[in-house]
Order: structure tokens, then C-alpha cells, then sequence
């Protein structure tokens, strides 16, 4: 178990997240989906966390990036205590640091792929917003995609429109929820090793959610979670389940 | 592998949990459609339709059941003018048809009306005497003044007894308990005669009346064979049997006889109603046509939301059929369910427009009927199939495998089906609402147009919003409008056509019923005089300079019988009804060199070297601009050919004729002058002082008949004014209906861009940006939309010029930022107050 990190760029400590329960008035229950949460992702490290549908793996993923705030514990984001943020707070530490990627993509159906990818990076005022979109959409090969509407492309090309979108702003730290999800094993592959190919390039940390055992015995540690409850596995237990 | 999405993972739709029902045998298609209405109208998705609906509902309805009462009401005071629900005139006694209508089961009562003299201290008045029978009025009431206490009766004079016109009384400076002496007998004055029911045709009425017993009659000894009296039979007969009996008891008329109904005795009041009924009709179909585009909004989005539900009902092996019939029946309850308590709030509406109406009617309306709850039920189905069905229709083409796939939709619904059926609807429910041709195409064409002009500028100018260079957020506030043209217009039209119905409300309505009020202006003529002797003239002017008295000129009148068309003699066979009584009449004709304000020219040229024909009655004979009319004037015929047609403005009270002829055509002719003006109340003393200047002149107090017209159209315009918070609803509606459409977009797009590192601030600004856009576009199109409908309305219910009213371009600039300023708090706390992990969420 390696706890002690030199520079943690993610850090979780004893982080619990306690919801309200289906039921109303007096019938409703608190209901624990994260239970005393410890994590530290050190900068440039790849990082999987793996586990059954509704173990709690994208409520921990909100929570790491800021997304929501814990019921108790700690965390932290590229050095800022999250605790003392308020929502606005957060988003400014999210911006121009962290990039995402989701299962249903979540472009903007108005913009087009350019717009899209720009958007982010004319959110942090940055100058050359769209040359820097272009640049990242090309680097995805969606070079003759500059002007489509996400209705107008298929499922792979608009996570690649995503991933362009997550790394035009050189985020120090990219989320990923599920990123194949809801794509074709073949394309599927294809988004993952091009999300891997450009997390190489800029030396991005990766937090990469999923439920594929295969997908997350590529990243250098993989945690499981299980009904809330997190735990590292070793290098070897992970290198035998992608066997 | 992609797994299925378990309920687990992603939070379905309530109407999903429904769905394995539909595997076992047949659909339980009634169920799933009643379960998923419930937890829809619970959850408030079809809170919007549902309101939509009961608002158009209740317009139509309580406008549909208020005008049947009027209608019936109408009927009823007509017949009061009548006294009678039928009347047979004739110049000798009617005995004989009397047995025969009474052997029939009718009603009747007879008067006769003939001018004498009543002697007061030897002093002689013209009078027109009228004796009455038992049972008269048969419909209608009689107001009499004893000692300055107004009571109503439903009897004549008793016999021996006379009741006297104010007038009559002034002139002989006589009061009740006097005595006067008609022809042999001497009769004592029991009343001052204030009102009876069948003044018939004003000007018939030369002189004040007197009216006494009919029993009394032989005791005075003037009426004899050579004496030229009218005879009168009135009739009376329940509704039900009346149309009857009437036709019955006509087959026994001699043929020179007709049986005069009561439809169309007051002109004035059936005109103010005529208006007030339009207006009326105009509000409840904007109204509805308002909700009709609230149901589209509502439709379409409520289209995007069902997607998921009718997925997964496909995925469980529903057919395109039955989840078309879910979807189909489910609006067909809904259409129920919104008619029970639109047709209720209806009809307490138009409880209270009854009440309201109350004292300006002379009559209690009758009981409403029942087919404007059936009219709005209609409607309900009407504007469901026509504005929401078409939206709906494609939800049977979702593909199943959208539940693998939320990225697949089903194909959006055609945009030609969506406005191609909508107009239809709205062609149907306008023609159904107006029942008048013209009308219907000039609303249609009107909204159409509009419609057309608020996409298209509104496609222009967001279009032009590209090209612009804002950076940031901010952009991406006015991005969202240039994005999508075509929904950034709908919506931005909708918001035009709310406000629009705001500003109709608030400012173009009142000045309709400002220029409808002032049709009667305060100091309009409320004295005829007639019978004016050429060389009197002069003097009269110079009397009536002297007392202050403004008159609306002299005009010259000779009494014609037409008697020829392009050289043909007229048969009064070949006409009925009211064109063979006016072809029978007496014409009035009148020659003037300048048109009053009154007037004006719809064919031919003025002034001419022919006749001019007022445009009704040109419609009534079929005159055309080049006809030859020969009338018969002071024994000569005269013949010319027609060089114009006039439309009259009758409602004015100044003398308008008919026929007007030039100068030249009328010289040969005898010609006496009217003239009418206005004298303030109380003006019993100068009336006196008048006629004992001129004592041939002919003086008519249409003091009553205005006040009466005039308390309609007051209480007539408040009626409009309660329909029209209708109209305000539904415009409200459709304000909420577009928030509601983009609020789900919104929302998403909202989370999406605080995931990305968006502060409230930047959602903020531009969410200002691109409201503040909206906000002047909304403002502007709908200041022109009320302006031009305003000026329709004005040219088409008031014959008034169509005049843009400029303050509308302010009010409307100021109403759409105050949109813009209620709005963007109320939407940017709902959408800021999202959390951006539902991003997470799919
Ligand atoms: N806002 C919430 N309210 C109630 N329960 C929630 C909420 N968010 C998540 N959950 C529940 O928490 C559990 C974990 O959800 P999630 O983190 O989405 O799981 P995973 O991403 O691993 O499939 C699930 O049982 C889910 O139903
Ligand atoms: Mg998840």
C-alpha cells in the first residue's frame, strides 16, 4: 500500500457522503453511499477505480473533483483544500486544471465540436481559444469534424470530441466516468487508447472510473470499491484479473 | 459489452415502471395511459397542456353561453319593443283575424294609433292617441310618473282615465288629476306617460302621445270609416310552439298582411350587441389560439421527455400502434379532463358577465343552454389533435434501442406536419369561435403573418448575432440563441405572441373601447326635429344660436316612392320581408353638397351627378354603381343613375339618409328640413320654449334610446374586459410553456459548464446577454403585433381609421426588459441551483 506520496495532486481522507433515502417525511432514510473514503493520487499517476454498478465509484469521482462536497472528511484538489470552497469556489479551481470525460459524453448540443472544445477555454479567458480547439481536434483526427453538431456524429467521434475538449486546456488532472460506456467494444478501444496516447503526451494524472477489468489494468494502480467501501488491490492481484 | 442500464444507475421516467404490463396478452392500453396522465399531472409535465387547455375551454365557453343568453335575451327585448312576439298591421279593424288566432291558441291584445287633438281650457295639442285592450303589453312593461314616482304596469289606462306624455303635460301646463276633453268625452289625466314598450318607429311618432282605453274609443266619437287610423293586433305565443303557430295563422293572412316579428326593431342595440359579441368572440379566440401555441411548446417538449418511456415500452415488445394509442388516448383524457373544469369556470364566468350585463338589459337572460359546454369540449379535442398530437405522433418511432443508446431519438416530428395541421386547427377553432368568413381570414392571415414576421426577424436577427465577436460565456449566451435559429425563434415568438396578448390587454384595449365609447360622444344629438318649412330655416338657426344650442346642420328631405330599376317598374312581389317593407316605405331622400363624417364613399365617386345609396340598402335591392333608380317625387318621376355607395355610420344620431340625390335632381320638390342637436338634461323648458316658436315643428327626445345604447356598450366593454383576462392568462402560459421547453436544455448545458470550471457569475452574464437580446427583440415584435392587431380590430369592429399607436414601441421595450428582468433571477436561480454531478448522471 503506498500511502505516503511525495506530491499529492488528489487527496481523500476519511470521506464519507450520506444521502436521503427514497421516502418522504419520517419514512426517509440516511443512507451512506461512501464509507470513510482514504485515497492520495500522486501527480502524473494513472489510477483506476473499479466495481459493481452502484458501489458508489461516480458519487467518489464527484467528490474528488469537486463536484459535490463530503458529508465528513477531507479532500483535496491540485493543492486546495476543497472543504472551505463553496460551489463557485471549486469551479474555480476545477477550471483550466481538470478535464472529464463522460459515459454520454455531455457536449453541448447547440455548439459545434469546435465551439465545444473551445468552450472551456474561452471559460478561462484564454486568448487563442480556438486555434487551441482546433489543434486538440486534430490531435483526436476529427480534423474534418471542426463544424458538425454533436447530433451529427456518431458515438466514438463525440467522445473524441470530448477527449479534444478535456485536453485543449492541458488539464494537470483528467476524470474519466466510464468513457466507453456507451460506445462499441472496437470503438471503445479505440477512445482508450487515444485517451491513453494523449494522457502520455501531456503527463496528465488520470482518474479513470470503470467497471472493465481489462481497461483498468492499464493504469499504473486500480482501487475497487464495493458498496461503498474503498480498497487499494495490489499490482499482482490487479495484473492477474486482466489475465 | 454495453450493459443495460438497471433503474439502479440512472433514474428512469416514472411511466417506465408500467411498462412490463404490456408484455402479457393484450395491451392494458387504458391503464398505462390513465397511470402515466396521473403521474405526469402530478410531477407537473403536463401541468402546462392541462392549463393551456382549461383556459381556452373556459373563454370559449363562458363567452359561447354568455352570448346564447344574450342572444335569447335580445330576442326577448326585441319583443318588448313589439310588446308582443308578433304584430299584424293593418288600416282597418282585425277582428276577424283575432277570432281566428285565439281559435289557434294564440295570444293577442289589439290598439289602434291614430293623430287627433285634446282640448285642455280650450287650448288644442296634436296627439297621437293610442287606445289599448286588455292584455296589452303582451310582452314588455309600461313605465307611468304619478307624483314624480316612476312605476312600472303591465296594463293600459284604465277606462275614463288618460295617461299623457311629459311633453304633452308641459305643453298645456296641465299635471295628473287634471282633466282634458279628446273628440266627445272628457278624460281625467291619471299619469304622465314615461315609457310604453312599442314606441315603434320613432319618427312615425310625430306627435306626443296620448293613450287611453280601447273600451273608451266609441265614447269619443272619432273614429269612424273615413278616419285614418292604424290597427294593430299583437300576438303572443310560447317559443316553443310559436314558429308555429305564426306560420299557421300567416297561411289565413290576406296577402296585402304579414305577420312583423320582432328581430330587428332596435338597430341601435342589436349594433352595440352585434360589436360586443365580436369583441367578445375575438378575446376567447385569442385566447384560445394563445393556448393553442402554449399546447405546441408543451407538446414538443413533452415529446423529448416521453422518448425514454416509449423506448423502453418498444424494447418490452409494445407495437408503433399501441404506444401511438397510449399516447393518443392519454390526450383524449386529458382533452376530458380539462373540459369539466373549463366548461365550470365558464360558466361562472358568464354568470357573472350576466350579472353585469343585468341593468343595462330591460329583460332577464334566460338560462344558458347547453352547447357551449359542448363547443368547448370540442375545442379541448380541436386544439389537442391540431397543436399537440403532431408532436406526439413520432413517439411511436422511437428506437428501441434507445434504452441502450440515449443518443438515439426518435425522428424529430415534421415541421410541415406541425404547421400544416396546426393551421388547420386554428383555421377550424377561429371559424367556429367568429362564424364569420371574413373575419376568420383576416386574424388568420393577421396572425399568420405576424407568426411569419417574428420567425423571420427573429431567425434574422440571431442569425446577425454570429458575427459577433464576444468572448467568454458571454458568447455563449448569444451562441445558444445563433445556435439553434430555429427553436431560438420559436421560443422567442412565443414570448412575442405572450407579450403581445399583454400589450392587447393592457394598452390596445383600451383604446378599442375608448374609440368604441366614443362612437356616442357625451354631446351627441338627442333631439330630431322635423317637418321644418324652408323660409323657418334661418329663423331656427337664430332661435337655436340663442339658447346655445348646437345643431348638426339642416338638411333638406323629400318624401319618394321608388318606383322603377333601369327602367323596369318595381314588383313588391318580388320582394320579402324587411326589402319589400323599405320597398313599400316612403324614402326619405336628401340632397347635400359635403358628406358628414358619417359618410363614407365605398364605390362610385362623390359627389356625383346621380343618386348616392347607403351601402346597406344597396346590398339589401342589389343596386350596383351605374343602376338607374327612378323615384316618384312629389307626383314626377325623377331618374338617374347610381354614381356612388356610402357606408353610415348610423350609431352617430345625426340625420343620414338612405339616398342622397345632387341639388339639381330635388329642385322641383317640395322639401322640408331636419335637423338634429344636442340639448343637456334637464331640458323640458326649452323643448317648450321651442315648440312654441315653431309649433309645426316635429320634435323627437331620443334621450332615452341613448342612454340606454350608451349603458350597454359601457357595461358591454367591462364584459370585454373580464373575457380578456382569458386572453392575459393563456398569454401567460405560453410565457411559462417556452421556460419549460428550453428548462431541461438548460439545465444540462448549465451543468455541463460549471463541471467545466463556469462561476455563477459567468452563467449569470450570459444568461443577461442573451435575455436583455430577447428581452428588446420580444418587446419590439409585439409592439408591432398589438399595433397592427389593434389597428385591424379598429378598421374591421369600428369602421374606425387603423392608426399605430407610437407609446406602443416604449410599452413594449419596457415589457420586454421587465421580462427580461423578472426572468433572468427566477431562471438563473433554477438552473445555477442544479448541481453540476446530474452531469454525471447522464
Ligand atoms: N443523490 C442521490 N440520492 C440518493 N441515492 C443516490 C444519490 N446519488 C447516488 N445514489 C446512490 O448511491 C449509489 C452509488 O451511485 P453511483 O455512485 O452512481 O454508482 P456507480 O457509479 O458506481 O454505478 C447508488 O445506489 C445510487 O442509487
Ligand atoms: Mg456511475
Amino acid at each position: 500500500m503506498s500511502s505516503e506520496k511525495l506530491n499529492p495532486v488528489v487527496r481523500a481522507a476519511q470521506v464519507s457522503k450520506v444521502v436521503t433515502g427514497p421516502g418522504d417525511g419520517d419514512g426517509a432514510k440516511a443512507l451512506t453511499i461512501l464509507h470513510e473514503v482514504d485515497l492520495e493520487i500522486a501527480c502524473g499517476e494513472a489510477v483506476a477505480i473499479i466495481g459493481p454498478s452502484g458501489a458508489g465509484k461516480s458519487t467518489l469521482l464527484s467528490l474528488l473533483a469537486g463536484l459535490d462536497h463530503p458529508s465528513t472528511g477531507h479532500l483535496e484538489l491540485a493543492g486546495f483544500s476543497l472543504n472551505e470552497l463553496d460551489e463557485d469556489g471549486r469551479a474555480a479551481v476545477r477550471a483550466g486544471r481538470v478535464g472529464f470525460v463522460f459515459q454520454s459524453f455531455q457536449l453541448i448540443d447547440g455548439l459545434t465540436a469546435l465551439e465545444n472544445v473551445a468552450l472551456p477555454l474561452e471559460l478561462n479567458g484564454i486568448a487563442d481559444a480556438e486555434r487551441r480547439a482546433r489543434a486538440a481536434l486534430v490531435a483526436v483526427g476529427l480534423a474534418d469534424r471542426l463544424a458538425h453538431r454533436p447530433r451529427q456524429l456518431s458515438g466514438g467521434e463525440q467522445q473524441r470530441v470530448a477527449l479534444a475538449r478535456a485536453f485543449a486546456g492541458t488539464p494537470e488532472i483528467l476524470f474519466a466516468d466510464e468513457p466507453t460506456g456507451a460506445l462499441d467494444t472496437a470503438t471503445g478501444e479505440q477512445v482508450i487508447d487515444l485517451l491513453f496516447a494523449l494522457r502520455d503526451r501531456h503527463a496528465t494524472t488520470l482518474v479513470l472510473v470503470t467497471h472493465d477489468p481489462a481497461l483498468a489494468a492499464r493504469c499504473d494502480r486500480q482501487y475497487e470499491i464495493r458498496a461503498g467501501r474503498l480498497r487499494e488491490l495490489a499490482s499482482d492481484t490487479a495484473g492477474t484479473a486482466t489475465a | 459489452m454495453t450493459p443495460i442500464p438497471s433503474p439502479k444507475t440512472r433514474p428512469l421516467p416514472a411511466s417506465l415502471s408500467i411498462a412490463p404490463s404490456i408484455a402479457k396478452g393484450r395491451p392494458a392500453i387504458g391503464r398505462i395511459a390513465a397511470q402515466g396522465l396521473w403521474r405526469e399531472l402530478q410531477s407537473g409535465l403536463l401541468t402546462t397542456m392541462l392549463a393551456a387547455l382549461i383556459v381556452a375551454v373556459a373563454a370559449v365557453t363562458a363567452v359561447g353561453f354568455f352570448t346564447d343568453r344574450v342572444d335569447a335575451g335580445m330576442r326577448a327585448q326585441a319583443a318588448e319593443f313589439l310588446a308582443a312576439d308578433g304584430r299584424i298591421d293593418a288600416p282597418d279593424p282585425l277582428n276577424t283575424i283575432q277570432h281566428q288566432a285565439e281559435t289557434l291558441g294564440i295570444t293577442t291584445a289589439d290598439t289602434l294609433a291614430f293623430p287627433t287633438v285634446v282640448l285642455a281650457n280650450d287650448h288644442p295639442l296634436l296627439i297621437s292617441l293610442k287606445a289599448v285592450s286588455p292584455g296589452y303589453p303582451l310582452r314588455g312593461t309600461l313605465t307611468i310618473q304619478r307624483e314624480n314616482v316612476p312605476e312600472t304596469l303591465a296594463h293600459g289606462p284604465a277606462p275614463g282615465t288618460v295617461w299623457l306624455a311629459p311633453r304633452a303635460l308641459a305643453l298645456l301646463g296641465l299635471k295628473p288629476g287634471d282633466s282634458v276633453q279628446i273628440g266627445q268625452k272628457k278624460f281625467r289625466i291619471d299619469a304622465a306617460l314615461e315609457r310604453e314598450p312599442d314606441v315603434g318607429n320613432v319618427l312615425a311618432q310625430a306627435a306626443p302621445r296620448a293613450m287611453i282605453a280601447l273600451s273608451d274609443i266609441p265614447a269619443t266619437g272619432l273614429v269612424t270609416p273615413a278616419s285614418r287610423v292604424s290597427y294593430h293586433l299583437l300576438l303572443a305565443a310560447p317559443p316553443a310552439q310559436r314558429a308555429g303557430l305564426f306560420a299557421r295563422l300567416k297561411s289565413k293572412l290576406p296577402k296585402s298582411l304579414t305577420i312583423e316579428r320582432p328581430e330587428n326593431s332596435q338597430p341601435a342595440f342589436k349594433t352595440a350587441f352585434d360589436r360586443a359579441a365580436r369583441f367578445l368572440g375575438l378575446a376567447a379566440m385569442v385566447a384560445v389560439l394563445l393556448a393553442g401555441a402554449a399546447l405546441l411548446l408543451a407538446a414538443r417538449h413533452y415529446n423529448e421527455v416521453q422518448q425514454d418511456a416509449a423506448a423502453l415500452m418498444r424494447a418490452f415488445g409494445a407495437s408503433r400502434r399501441t404506444i401511438g394509442k397510449i399516447y393518443a388516448l392519454r390526450l383524449l383524457m386529458l382533452a376530458l379532463l380539462s373540459t369539466i373544469p373549463g366548461v365550470l369556470i365558464g360558466v361562472l364566468t358568464q354568470q357573472g358577465l350576466a350579472a353585469l350585463m343585468h341593468s343595462a338589459l330591460a329583460v332577464a337572460l334566460p338560462p344558458p343552454g347547453w352547447t357551449p359546454a359542448l363547443i368547448g369540449l370540442g375545442i379541448a379535442l380541436i386544439a389537442l389533435l391540431g397543436f399537440a398530437l403532431p408532436a406526439l405522433v413520432r413517439l411511436q418511432d422511437t428506437p428501441p434501442l434507445r434504452v441502450l443508446n440515449r443518443q438515439l431519438a426518435a425522428p424529430p416530428p415534421a415541421a410541415a406536419l406541425l404547421f400544416g395541421v396546426g393551421l388547420a386547427a386554428m383555421g377550424l377553432l377561429v371559424w367556429l369561435q367568429a362564424r364569420d368568413a371574413t373575419l376568420t381570414a383576416y386574424v388568420l392571415g393577421g396572425l399568420g403573418a405576424s407568426l411569419l414576421i417574428f420567425l423571420g426577424l427573429a431567425w434574422g436577427l440571431v442569425r446577425a448575432l454570429r458575427l459577433f465577436k464576444v468572448r467568454g460565456v458571454a458568447r455563449f449566451g448569444l451562441v445558444r440563441l445563433a445556435r439553434e435559429p430555429l427553436a431560438g425563434s420559436i421560443q422567442i415568438a412565443a414570448l412575442a405572441l405572450g407579450l403581445t396578448a399583454l400589450l392587447l390587454l393592457g394598452v390596445v384595449r383600451g383604446d378599442l373601447l375608448d374609440a368604441w365609447r366614443s362612437q356616442i360622444p357625451t354631446d351627441a344629438p338627442n333631439f330630431f326635429a322635423i317637418n321644418i318649412q324652408p323660409d323657418q330655416v334661418d329663423a331656427l338657426r337664430g332661435f337655436m344660436n340663442a339658447q346655445g344650442i348646437h345643431n348638426a346642420g339642416f338638411y333638406p328631405m323629400v318624401r319618394a316612392r321608388w318606383t322603377a330599376e333601369n327602367q323596369k317598374p318595381i314588383h313588391l312581389d318580388a320582394y320579402t320581408g324587411q326589402a319589400k317593407r323599405m320597398a313599400e316605405r316612403e324614402f326619405n331622400l336628401s340632397t347635400t353638397p359635403t358628406l358628414t363624417a358619417d359618410n363614407r364613399i365605398v364605390a362610385g365617386h362623390w359627389p356625383g351627378v346621380g343618386w348616392s345609396v347607403e351601402q346597406g340598402i344597396a346590398k339589401t335591392f342589389d343596386w350596383h354603381v351605374g343602376d338607374q333608380l327612378t323615384f316618384l317625387v312629389n307626383g314626377s318621376p325623377v331618374t338617374a343613375a347610381i354614381t356612388s355607395i356610402r357606408k353610415v355610420n348610423w350609431d352617430s344620431m345625426r340625420p343620414n339618409f338612405f339616398v342622397l340625390g345632387p341639388k339639381a335632381l330635388l329642385a322641383r320638390a317640395p322639401a322640408q328640413y331636419v335637423t338634429s342637436f344636442y340639448l343637456p338634461e334637464p331640458n323640458v323648458p326649452q323643448q317648450t320654449a321651442l315648440l312654441r316658436a315653431f309649433p309645426t315643428l316635429t320634435l323627437f327626445d331620443l334621450g332615452r334610446i341613448l342612454a340606454e345604447v350608451r349603458g350597454l356598450i359601457d357595461r358591454a366593454s367591462q364584459a370585454v374586459q373580464y373575457v380578456f383576462i382569458f386572453t392575459l392568462a393563456a398569454g401567460l402560459i405560453v410565457l411559462i410553456a417556452a421556460f419549460h421547453a428550453s428548462e431541461a436544455a438548460r439545465l444540462r448545458e448549465t451543468a455541463i459548464l460549471r463541471v467545466l470550471g463556469a462561476r455563477r457569475s459567468q452563467i449569470m452574464r450570459a444568461l443577461w446577454l442573451e435575455f436583455s437580446v430577447i428581452g428588446i427583440l420580444v418587446g419590439l415584435l409585439s409592439a408591432l403585433a398589438s399595433g397592427a392587431l389593434g389597428a385591424v380590430l379598429a378598421w374591421k369592429l369600428f369602421d374606425l381609421p387603423g392608426r399605430f399607436d407610437p407609446t406602443l414601441l416604449g410599452y413594449g421595450l419596457a415589457a420586454g426588459l421587465l421580462l427580461t428582468l423578472i426572468l433572468v433571477p427566477w431562471l438563473g436561480a433554477r438552473i445555477t441551483r442544479a448541481s453540476p454531478v446530474t452531469a454525471l448522471r447522464g
